[in-house]
């Protein structure tokens, strides 16, 4: 019996008109084509959260991006549905930041970086010189909360993410989850009163 | 209508209230208690405020950079992506058609561990379809390229901007078929039934296949690259052959795929993009057979976007080239130059 040759078929034309859950499966198989899909559909929110992350600088960011869609591809196979693609997706984002930002003078340097973007007010007071102290000082608390806190708050409040699912992502209890939730909230809530 | 919660609920609960994933008995309370309403109201306007910081999301070249580095690596740690693909176990065959027209079919199965995903998402069924015999291996031919005959024709450098774009990029080297899957014929064993359990009855596993000769991963790219390029995708043509210098910077093919992804830049319309890799091009291989034809097409770039000190200083390099037509667009450009710099 003689070979066949066959054109492989790529998902090129087609990627928009699948859903989520089909792009991730056919990433499974290892067609590239559908990880590009994958990333051209979530970029957007890897980013954001990574830049909500007060511990990334712009290159930190781009390799946490770049990681968090390494592993998607890596682990592809192992998607359950038990959450939202972008859910899942952010999950591992929040797992590759909980891993490469350990190091905790790392941490304090990026924070640093971090709150001179805010720094360098003058001591003017009017609406806008106290608008954007209010949001130094948010930017503050969120940079000093713990990374599991931070986490919680930014996948549950900011990215509003289903708070069952984001547990089931990060493989904690519901109840863990909403505890960090709400200490992270009041520390937040503190700041702002404090500047007022 | 639900009951009301009696006492002010826990932080849990006022946590999972505000997530709005609270139970309809808490939520009710909180919306009748002032103090539980006034503590959610102050914690909503904090997370109000802190969706209002600030995010520097990346340009969108520097995007395109990073997913060009996410499907490089990914192809590199993926064999399925860029040479063979594992063995799948095949479901079987349908025949159909009437008389002399027999269409086969076969769907591909994922693998094991991806079960749980197909019953999740149907729709990636319409993925991978390749007839084969039930236990084939699949794998992406690999042919070595066509013997390059001679010197590829060059792109024609002219006086216009536009004009100085490759009249004629096609490659005659360089085959652009579209990737193939060869099936290894499996040994002649009866079809599978249509549903059986795997563990009770494995099948016999056809011996593997012998390892086909593969292509390096940057020439698939460069393949790829060029099959964009004819079909008019500069987009994917551009991120194709960037792919291929991000594969094999030191490669046989770095220095072409730098120049045509430049090209592939000018010719999708990103006029910036492409100024900025005709000058990497330039800085990387200024040596280069084509730093001239790369000069003469900047500088026409630069002439567009109204840098024309640069311009002019590309003219210059590319006045200099061997080639007539290339001196001939250079030296138009410069006449340009001259000519929006005169007084009136």
């Amino acid at each position: 019996m003689t070979a066949k040759l066959i054109p492989l078929r790529r998902i090129d034309g087609d990627a928009t008109a699948m859903s989520d859950e089909a792009l991730l499966a056919a990433c499974a198989t290892g067609d590239a084509a559908a990880l590009g899909a994958l990333f051209d559909r979530f970029c957007d929110a890897v980013y954001r959260f990574a830049g909500r992350l007060p511990t990334t600088d712009e290159l930190a960011r781009d390799d946490l991006v770049q990681a968090t869609f390494l592993e998607v591809r890596r682990t592809a196979h192992a998607f359950r549905g038990t959450s939202s693609v972008k859910t899942w997706i952010l999950g591992i984002a929040a797992n590759v930041a909980r891993h490469a930002l350990r190091g905790e003078r790392r941490r304090r340097v990026h924070q640093a970086r971090y709150l001179e973007r805010f720094a360098g007010a003058p001591a003017l007071v009017d609406a806008q010189v106290e608008r954007r102290m209010l949001m130094a000082r948010i930017a503050e608390a969120l940079a000093a909360l713990p990374r599991d806190q931070q986490l919680a708050f930014i996948l549950c409040d900011l990215e509003q993410l289903p708070g069952a699912e984001v547990a089931r992502t990060l493989e904690i209890p519901e109840g863990t989850l909403w505890r960090r939730l709400h200490t992270a909230r009041k520390a937040m809530r503190a700041a702002v009163e404090g500047a007022r | 209508m639900s009951a009301m919660v009696p006492r002010c609920p826990g932080e849990l609960e006022l946590a999972r209230a505000l997530g709005g994933e609270g139970d309809p008995a808490v939520v009710a309370h909180i919306a009748g208690c002032l103090a539980c309403r006034g503590a959610q109201e102050g914690f909503a306007q904090v997370i109000a405020l802190a969706r209002q910081l600030p995010l520097d999301l990346p340009s969108r070249s520097r995007r395109e950079e990073v997913r060009t580095a996410v499907l490089a690596a990914s192809s590199l740690s993926m064999p399925a992506c860029g040479l063979v693909r594992r063995p799948v176990p095949v479901r079987g065959l349908l025949f159909a058609g009437i008389a002399a027209a027999a269409v086969v079919l076969l769907h591909v199965a994922p693998p094991r561990s991806a079960r749980g995903v197909r019953e999740a998402a149907p729709a990636a069924e319409a993925h991978g379809t390749v007839p084969a015999q039930p236990g084939a291996r699949l794998a992406v031919r690999a042919e070595p390229p066509p013997p390059a005959v001679g010197e590829p024709p060059e792109p024609k450098a002219a006086g216009a901007g536009d004009q100085a774009r490759p009249r004629r990029p096609a490659r005659p080297a360089i085959s652009a078929a579209p990737p193939t899957v060869e099936v290894a014929p499996a040994p002649e064993v009866a079809p599978a039934p249509p549903s059986p359990a795997p563990e009770a009855a494995p099948s016999p596993r056809p011996p593997p296949a012998p390892p086909l000769p593969a292509r390096a991963a940057d020439e698939l790219a460069y393949d790829d690259a060029w099959a964009a390029m004819r079909a008019g995708d500069f987009t994917r043509a551009a991120t194709a052959f960037s792919r291929v210098f991000l594969l094999a910077p030191d490669g046989a093919l770095a220095e072409d795929a730098s120049f045509w992804h430049a090209v592939a830049l000018a010719r999708g319309g990103r006029r910036a993009e492409s100024i900025t890799a005709f000058r990497d091009f330039l800085a990387m291989h200024a040596r280069s057979a084509r730093a001239g034809e790369a000069s003469a097409m900047v500088g026409w770039l630069l002439v567009e976007s109204g840098q024309r000190d640069e311009a002019a200083r590309r003219f210059q390099a590319a006045a200099a080239d061997p080639r007539p037509a290339v001196r001939r667009s250079a030296r138009e450009g410069l006449d340009a130059l001259a000519r929006r710099t005169r007084p009136k």
